[in-house]
Parts: C-alpha cells; sequence; structure tokens
C-alpha cells in the first residue's frame, strides 16, 4: 500500500500545478476564484492526509519502515551505463518529520491564500505556482538519491522565483525575485560541484549508498577530500538557507505575497538547506573540520541577522532578519553535532514563524497594505484573533517555557555548551536576548501604544476573514504544545526515539555513548540560563516598547540610539543590513564590471584581432599572391623557364655530371 | 688547284671552315629574329636562319630533310608567316615597345638555360662515330614506309586538320568587318 | 689554339651545343617579344633547334640514322601544321582587337 502512497504524495500537486496552469485562468473567468482554486487546494489537503498516513508508522519505525525507512524506486531515469540514476523516494523518519512540516503548513498557507488573494486577478496563478512549489519540495525531501534532490532543488529556486516576483509589473519584485535566483544559484554551483565530488568518490548517486561507501572508504583512496565535499554540498545549503554570506536575498524576497514568505521563506524552501546537512550527516560527521565551519557561519549568521532585525521598521523584514537568525540556529545545531536538536528546531519554526508570517499578513490585510510599523500602533484590541495568535507566537519564538521555542532553542544551545563548544553556546545565548527584545519590538509597536495608523485608513481596519483567521488558530496550537509533545521527556524525548536511527551512527562516531541528562545537575543550570535571557530580552523589550495598555518610551529609544557615536554607529550599521548589499554591489557588479569589461576588451582585441588577423593575413597574401597570376603567357611562360633551370640546375649540382 | 688539306693559318680543315660559317650564319640570324624592331625584317631573318640551317643538315649526313626544311620551312610556314605579318601591321606598328617588361629577366633566363645544355653535353660521353655518316635515302624510305607507316598516316591526317582549321578560323565572316 | 676546332663538324658536341644555343635565343624571343607572330617565329626556331639535335644523333649512332631522319620529318610536318593553325588564330585576333600585341589582349582582365 505504501508503495502507491508515497509516489501520489509528490505526484498530486503536480497534477494540480498543470491542471490549473492549464485551465486556472478560463476557470477563474467563467466560474469566479472558487473554481479555480478549489482543484489546487483539495489537492493540497489530500496530500495532507496521505502525508499523515505515511509519517505515523514511519516515525515510528513500523513496519513496512523499520528503522531504516521505505524506498520506492518507480523506474530508471537515467541508465547510461556505469551512471545511473533512479527515479526513487525514500521515506524514512528524517524525511517524516520534514514531510509533516511540509504538508502542514503548506495546506493551512494554501487556505489562507484564498482569503489572502481575493481581491488579486492573478490567484489562478498563483495556486498554480503554490502547487508547483509543494511538488519541488516534496521531491527534494522523499528523493533518494542526489541527482533527484538537486532537481527538487533547482525546481524550489524556480517556484520561488515564480512566487516572489508573482507581482511582476511591480519592479522591485522583479528585481528581487531575480536576486533569489541568482544567489541562490551561486550555492547551488557549490551543491552540484559537491554532487559530481561524491560520485567521482563513490560511482553511485544513491543517497544512502554513496553516504555508506564514503565513510567506509579509506581517506588515501578518496579522489577528493571528505572535507572539501562536506563544504562543496554545505555550499549548497548556504544559497538556499541564506547563511552568510548569500543572505541578501533572504530580505528582499519578502516582496512576494505574505503566504509566499510564509511558506517558503519561513517553513520550507529554507529548511532545504538543514535538511540536506542533515540528510548527509554521516559525511559531516567524517569531515568534522567541515562541521566547525557549518557552526561558525551559523552562529555567525544568527548574530549579524538578529543585530540587523533591532532597526528594520518594515515588519515583513523583522521577520525575515528574525528567519535568518533561528536557521542560524539550526546549522549551529548541526555543526556542534546536535542534529536531533536541529531538526526539532526546524519543526518548531516552521510552525511559529509561519504563524508569524500568516500573522504579519492578517495585520497587513487590516491596516489596508501599509507594512510599516510605525505607521500601525493600538491594533490589538482592533484585530483580537490576530493579536492573541501573534502574541503566541512572539513568546514560542523567544523561547519562554512551556511554549514550543524554548524546548528547541534550549536543546541546542545545551547541546552546544556539553559538547564543549562554548563559543557557540554563548553567542547563542545572547542572540536568545536580542530575539526576545527585537520581537517584543514588533508586537509593541504593531499593536500596543497609541495609534499611528493613518487617519484615512483607520476606519477600515477590520478582522481577517476566517479563511485567514482558521489557519492562525490552527499554527497557534503547534507553536504552543509540539514542544512539549516532542520535547518531553526531557534528555529522551519523543521525537529522539524517532529520529535516533538516522543520526546515530554519526552522534557515536564523534561523541561515543552520549552522557545522561542531569536536570538538576549541568543542563538545570542551562535550561536556567536560557530561560533568564530570553526573560531579560523580553523584559527590556516591554519596557522600551509597552504592552497591551502600556505606552512604550520612543523618547526614551531616541536617546538611547543617539547616546554617543558607538551607538550611532551601531543603529546606523544595523539599518543598513551592515552594508553587504552594497559590498557585493562593489565587489560583483563594480569590479566585477571592470573585470568583465576588460576581458571584454582581451575578447574583443585579442580573441576576435587574432581570428580577424587570420583573415586579413590570409586575404592579403591572397591579395599580394594574385599578383603571380597575370593571366599573360608569357609571365607563366617564364615561371616555367625558371623552374625549369632550377630543377635541371640543382640536379647538376646535387647529383653531380655525368660521366 | 687543289686546296690544302687544313687551312694554312688557321689549322682546322675546309669543311670545318664551312660548318662554323654556316653555324654562325645561323646564330647571327636568330638573333636577329628575337632582336629586330621591324617584323618583316624579323621574318627575313628566320629565312636565311632556316637555310643556314638546311646546309647544316647537309654536313649532319640528311640530305633529304635539308631538303625537307628548304620546301617546307621556307617555301612554306615562312611565306605564310610573312602573310600573317602584312595581314596584322598596325599603323604604330615599328613604333611600339618591341620588348616585353620581362625581357630582361628572360635574357637572363635564356643564356643560363643554354649554360645548362652547354655544360651537360660537355660534360656527357657520347659515343664517337667517326666519319659523317650519309642516310641512305632508299633505306629511309624504306624505314618511313614500312615501320613509320602510323606515324606518317597520322601526320598527313594532322595536316588535312591543320589546314581544315586554319581555313576555318581565318575565315571572314560574311558580312562582317572589316 | 684554334686547332681545337679541328673536325668540329665531326663532333656529336658541337652540333649539340649548337642547338641548345638555338633554342634558347628562341625561348627567349618567346618570352620577350610583344608580337604574337614574333612569338611564332621563336616557336619555329626552337622547333628547329629540336630537329637539329636529333639529326646530330641520327648522324653519330648507326642504328638510328634512318629513323632520326624519319622523326625530323615528322617534326616538321608537325611544326608546319602548328604554324598553320597558330598564325590563323592570330589573324582571327587581330580582326577583333585591331592589334597582334599581346600584353594589349585585356578583355578578361580585372
Amino acid at each position: 500500500m505504501y508503495e502507491t502512497l508515497i509516489p501520489l504524495i509528490p505526484l498530486l500537486p503536480v497534477l494540480g500545478f498543470a491542471f490549473t496552469a492549464l485551465f486556472g485562468r478560463r476557470l477563474q473567468a467563467k466560474g469566479g476564484r472558487t473554481a479555480a482554486e478549489i482543484v489546487p487546494v483539495g489537492i493540497v489537503i489530500v496530500v495532507w492526509v496521505i502525508a499523515m498516513m505515511v509519517v505515523v508508522p514511519a516515525l515510528t519505525h513500523a513496519e513496512p519502515f523499520g528503522e531504516k525507512g521505505l524506498g520506492v524506486k518507480l523506474w530508471t531515469w537515467i541508465p547510461a551505463g556505469d551512471f545511473s540514476v533512479d527515479l526513487g523516494f525514500h521515506v524514512d523518519a528524517l524525511t517524516a518529520a520534514l514531510l509533516i512540516v511540509v504538508t502542514t503548513i503548506g495546506m493551512l498557507v494554501h487556505i489562507y491564500s484564498i482569503g489572502y488573494m481575493a481581491h488579486d486577478p492573478g490567484a489562478w496563478r498563483f495556486f498554480a505556482y503554490l502547487n508547483l512549489f509543494m511538488f519541488s519540495m516534496l521531491v527534494l525531501v522523499l528523493a533518494d538519491n542526489w541527482v533527484l534532490v538537486f532537481a527538487g532543488w533547482e525546481l524550489v529556486g524556480l517556484s520561488s522565483y515564480s512566487l516572489i516576483g508573482f507581482w511582476y509589473p511591480k519592479r522591485s519584485a522583479a528585481l528581487a525575485a531575480k536576486k533569489a535566483f541568482i544567489v541562490n544559484r551561486v550555492g547551488d554551483v557549490g551543491f552540484a560541484l559537491g554532487i559530481m565530488a561524491i560520485w567521482v568518490n563513490t560511482g553511485t548517486l544513491n543517497i544512502a549508498e554513496s553516504l555508506s561507501r564514503l565513510i567506509e572508504m579509506p581517506a588515501a583512496e578518496l579522489t577528493i577530500p571528505l572535507v572539501v565535499v562536506a563544504l562543496l554540498v554545505f555550499c549548497g545549503a548556504m544559497g538556499k538557507s541564506a547563511q552568510f554570506p548569500l543572505h541578501v536575498w533572504l530580505p528582499d524576497a519578502m516582496e512576494g505575497p505574505t503566504p509566499v514568505s510564509a511558506l517558503i521563506h519561513a517553513a520550507t524552501m529554507v529548511n532545504a538547506g538543514v535538511y540536506l546537512v542533515a540528510r548527509a550527516n554521516p559525511l559531516f560527521a567524517h569531515a568534522q573540520e567541515a562541521m566547525v565551519v557549518v557552526a561558525a557561519i551559523g552562529i555567525f549568521t544568527a548574530i549579524l541577522a538578529a543585530s540587523i532585525a533591532f532597526t528594520q521598521t518594515d515588519i515583513k523584514r523583522v521577520l525575515a532578519y528574525s528567519t535568518l537568525s533561528q536557521l542560524g540556529y539550526m546549522f549551529a545545531a548541526l555543526g556542534v553535532g546536535a542534529y536531533v536538536a536541529a531538526i526539532f528546531h526546524l519543526m518548531t519554526h516552521g510552525f511559529f514563524k509561519g504563524l508569524l508570517f500568516l500573522g504579519s499578513g492578517s495585520v497587513i490585510h487590516a491596516v489596508d497594505g501599509e507594512q510599516d510599523m510605525n505607521r500601525m500602533g493600538g491594533l490589538w484590541r482592533k484585530i483580537p484573533i490576530t493579536h492573541w495568535t501573534m502574541l503566541i507566537g512572539t513568546i514560542a519564538i523567544a523561547g519562554i517555557p512551556p511554549l514550543a521555542g524554548f524546548f528547541s532553542k534550549d536543546e541546542i544551545l545545551g547541546e552546544a555548551f556539553k559538547f564543549g563548544f562554548y563559543w557557540v553556546w554563548g553567542i547563542g545565548l545572547v542572540v536568545a536576548a536580542m530575539t526576545a527584545f527585537y520581537m517584543w519590538r514588533l508586537m509593541g509597536k504593531t499593536f500596543y501604544g497609541e495609534s499611528r495608523v493613518d487617519p484615512h485608513v483607520e476606519p477600515k481596519i477590520h478582522e481577517s476573514p476566517w479563511t485567514m483567521t482558521l489557519p492562525l488558530i490552527l499554527l497557534a496550537i503547534p507553536a504552543a504544545l509540539l514542544g512539549i509533545a516532542l520535547g518531553t521527556p526531557l534528555g529522551a524525548s519523543t521525537l529522539k526515539g524517532w529520529l535516533e536511527p538516522v543520526f546515530i551512527e554519526s552522534e557515536e562516531y564523534l561523541y561515543g555513548t552520549p552522557a545522561t541528562y542531569e536536570l538538576f545537575g549541568i543542563d538545570g543550570y542551562l535550561i536556567l540560563a536560557s530561560v533568564a535571557v530570553a526573560a531579560l530580552g523580553l523584559v527590556l523589550g516591554i519596557w522600551l516598547f509597552g504592552a497591551f495598555r502600556r505606552r512604550g518610551r520612543p523618547a526614551l529609544v531616541q536617546r538611547l540610539t543617539n547616546a554617543n557615536g558607538a551607538t550611532r554607529f551601531l543603529y546606523r550599521a544595523s539599518l543598513n543590513k551592515w552594508w553587504f548589499d552594497e559590498l557585493n554591489d562593489l565587489l560583483f557588479i563594480r569590479v566585477g564590471g571592470r573585470v568583465a569589461a576588460s576581458l571584454w576588451w582581451f575578447d574583443r582585441t585579442i580573441v576576435d584581432g587574432a581570428v580577424n588577423g587570420v583573415g586579413t593575413l590570409t586575404r592579403g597574401a591572397g591579395g599580394g599572391l594574385r599578383q603571380i597570376q597575370t593571366g599573360r603567357v608569357q609571365n607563366y611562360a617564364l615561371g616555367i623557364a625558371i623552374g625549369l633551370i632550377v630543377m635541371a640546375g640543382s640536379f647538376l649540382l646535387i647529383v653531380g655530371q655525368p660521366r | 688547284m687543289t686546296l690544302p688539306e687544313t687551312i694554312p693559318l688557321l689549322g682546322f680543315g675546309w669543311d670545318d671552315l664551312l660548318f662554323m660559317i654556316l653555324a654562325g650564319i645561323m646564330i647571327g640570324s636568330a638573333l636577329l629574329v628575337v632582336t629586330m624592331k621591324d617584323i618583316i625584317r624579323c621574318g627575313l631573318a628566320m629565312i636565311v636562319c632556316f637555310a643556314a640551317l638546311a646546309g647544316l643538315y647537309v654536313f649532319a649526313g640528311a640530305p633529304l630533310v635539308a631538303a625537307a626544311q628548304v620546301l617546307v620551312y621556307i617555301g612554306a610556314i615562312s611565306v605564310l608567316v610573312l602573310f600573317a605579318i602584312m595581314l596584322t601591321q598596325t599603323k604604330a606598328g615599328p613604333a611600339s615597345l618591341v620588348f616585353q617588361t620581362q625581357a630582361f629577366p628572360a635574357a637572363i633566363a635564356a643564356a643560363v638555360l643554354a649554360l645548362l645544355i652547354a655544360v651537360t653535353v660537355a660534360s656527357t660521353d657520347w659515343p664517337e662515330a667517326g666519319a659523317r655518316i650519309w642516310t641512305d635515302t632508299t633505306k629511309l624510305a624504306q624505314t618511313l614506309f614500312a615501320d613509320f607507316t602510323l606515324p606518317f598516316e597520322v601526320v598527313s591526317v594532322l595536316l588535312l586538320a591543320a589546314v581544315v582549321g586554319a581555313v576555318y578560323i581565318a575565315k571572314r565572316e560574311p558580312g562582317g568587318s572589316d | 689554339m684554334l686547332s681545337v676546332l679541328d673536325n668540329i663538324s665531326l663532333s656529336l658536341d658541337a652540333y649539340l651545343v649548337l642547338a641548345g644555343l638555338l633554342f634558347a635565343i628562341g625561348s627567349f624571343g618567346f618570352l620577350a617579344r610583344r608580337n604574337a607572330i614574333s612569338m611564332l617565329m621563336s616557336i619555329e626556331l626552337m622547333l628547329n633547334a629540336v630537329n637539329l639535335s636529333i639529326i646530330a644523333f641520327g648522324a653519330f649512332t648507326i642504328s638510328l640514322r634512318e629513323s632520326a631522319s624519319v622523326i625530323a620529318l615528322i617534326v616538321i610536318a608537325a611544326a608546319a601544321a602548328e604554324a598553320t593553325v597558330g598564325l590563323a588564330i592570330v589573324i582571327a585576333i587581330y580582326r577583333n582587337r585591331k592589334t597582334p600585341l599581346v600584353d594589349e589582349y585585356d578583355a578578361m582582365r580585372q
């Protein structure tokens, strides 16, 4: 039965895409939006049901999944002698965890979009792209060989491009889509090279086989060292999951509609990189230098993004940088070897970030398209459902127990400390405080205090329709409870039990048998530390930005930022995203442009010049030699005579006189 | 009075003197053929050259060929040449350049060619035959009509073709110019 | 010194050198003259030079004696045919071009 169900999971969305792409416009014109939307949304709901049917046995290691998971091979995609690639899917516990996030949030976003795109004439296109995206992401997580993963990888990038640039008449949207695609491409080159390196080393592209061969081969036999392969694969993850320095596309991607930001840039596509590194964990475990790099880049991105989120005024940008920061946490976890913690954070983050994005979409809908937080305020009474669900999401992300974020974040920090990565733990702690602070800043400016809303918009503020608030409520539940559901009992959590077979070999290779969990020993102190800094951040946020009826202190904020040169510089740096876009522009557009221009000069003058020179030379030689053909017989006869003399004379001289 | 064996002062025989005179006439007239400005005079010098050649043929023991030379070359070909010169004379004939631009290199090439031939000839060991040998005409006739029958017939056809062709080529177009 | 010329008429070398000299003169005339008929006359000189050398070989080689004369006769006949046709062509061209000078035949030049 599962052999049929599993291929259905990616198949249905691609059929939905094809159907909507072909017939959507006409359906929408004739029968209104509902007619066009019913197929894609229906399909995604069906996919969710099927996915849940597959996920439950996969996570609990029931038959036929077992510990290693179930593989379904459809057919041989590329039979080319030695090089053979199958079209196959493999579902184990890790895939199941991702499936939960992708299908659930995908379904809720589809339902939300019915309401969000209610006034948009291009709604059918939107749903077609959404289905395409679901297909791509599902292929990516279900694939059993690297080439299929790469195919899904690229398709996800394409879907992201289409969706970010959905309102393509708007120039900034088109540019943002282009930027996302190009920066992704840079990472994809690394990933492709990594896949090639894997093939060169092992001769197979099946994920399970290649990984087991890679770790078994002695180092001398490897054509390309494991560290290089691991770093190349991480390149791809950097691009897709927007880690430094390929993080520049994610904030600009907020040009897309809010459901897109929720689905792609919070819950699913950006998690593809985390999934990739987690899937390749044996490779990384045996290349520990690469793991340090992953951890370093991850935690650095976390603190960089958090610092920028302090000053942003666009509500979606704050959430985008928050996503960057949390992704950094996940990579830091993967880098220190806390694989289960990373996946746990992936799942909880998917839910509460999705909730926050959809909530922000609801806010924007309520204030008639305004996205600047300085023009919001005092909304908590007017859009209560949005407000309360977003409050739950904020507390979750801040890491206050017993909400979901606390469990996953604390596990990451705890493992980092216990494995000896004190610097990761320290920076992570600071970032936790920063996260709580800027998230409350968002809440304070958006919902609390006096209303700074544009007077024309004020009377129009209304709660969103049920299609938009229902997903918010549905997402608030896991945001609140998922931590308790999956993360307890502490130290030997349910999720850990499920994901154990995927990671156990690498974990034992790295650290031997794990130490026991001491709730009243070191682990307890770590929990206290995490909660303390989160609470500190929240208190500071409430003090400066207000809560409920309590007003914020904008004047104090102003004074603090202008206190001295250092703070002013920090404020400006944060506001300008640490000038990375300008740096990229300088390096690649300007300097790169000069290099390109000089190479173009080289190509034009020297290469083309050589080629044209050969032509000119030939023509010149031809023109010169043409003179010999005078057309006069006497000239030719002279030539004959001279030739005859030369031949006879040289014969005489060389061979000698006849005797 | 009988002639002495060898010429008193010069030391070679009368035959050789005649030979050298004929040879000199031949070469001299040949040079005149190729260098004179007036083309009719070139034709006449050519006739002199042919005549001298006929004399040399006699010296080489081939009287029939000498006769044929006189008959054909001087009697027919030279006349033909003179007629052609007459028919193609232009008013600007004698006034224009005689030689081409490449005359100087051509002269050098010709000189080198002569040198080469002379060197080759001089350094080859030819088998001597002693006295002059006269060709017997009877034997010549037999060889011509017995061994060389086919070339003989072919040559006659060739002459026929040449005559027909020449007549056709040089014919004036009916009602044409000139 | 001049005694080296003794019996010169009996030496093959003399005839051959004369033939070569005549041939060289003929080739000079062919290469250097402008008038087409002069070129044809030079060709006749060259043919005669060849004839002389054939006859010379025949005079000094017993087995070749008659054959040489026959060949010479045939050469004379061929030369006559060739001169005929060549002169006819020159006349025909003269009618067209109004000049017997070969370097003025440039209708096909660019």
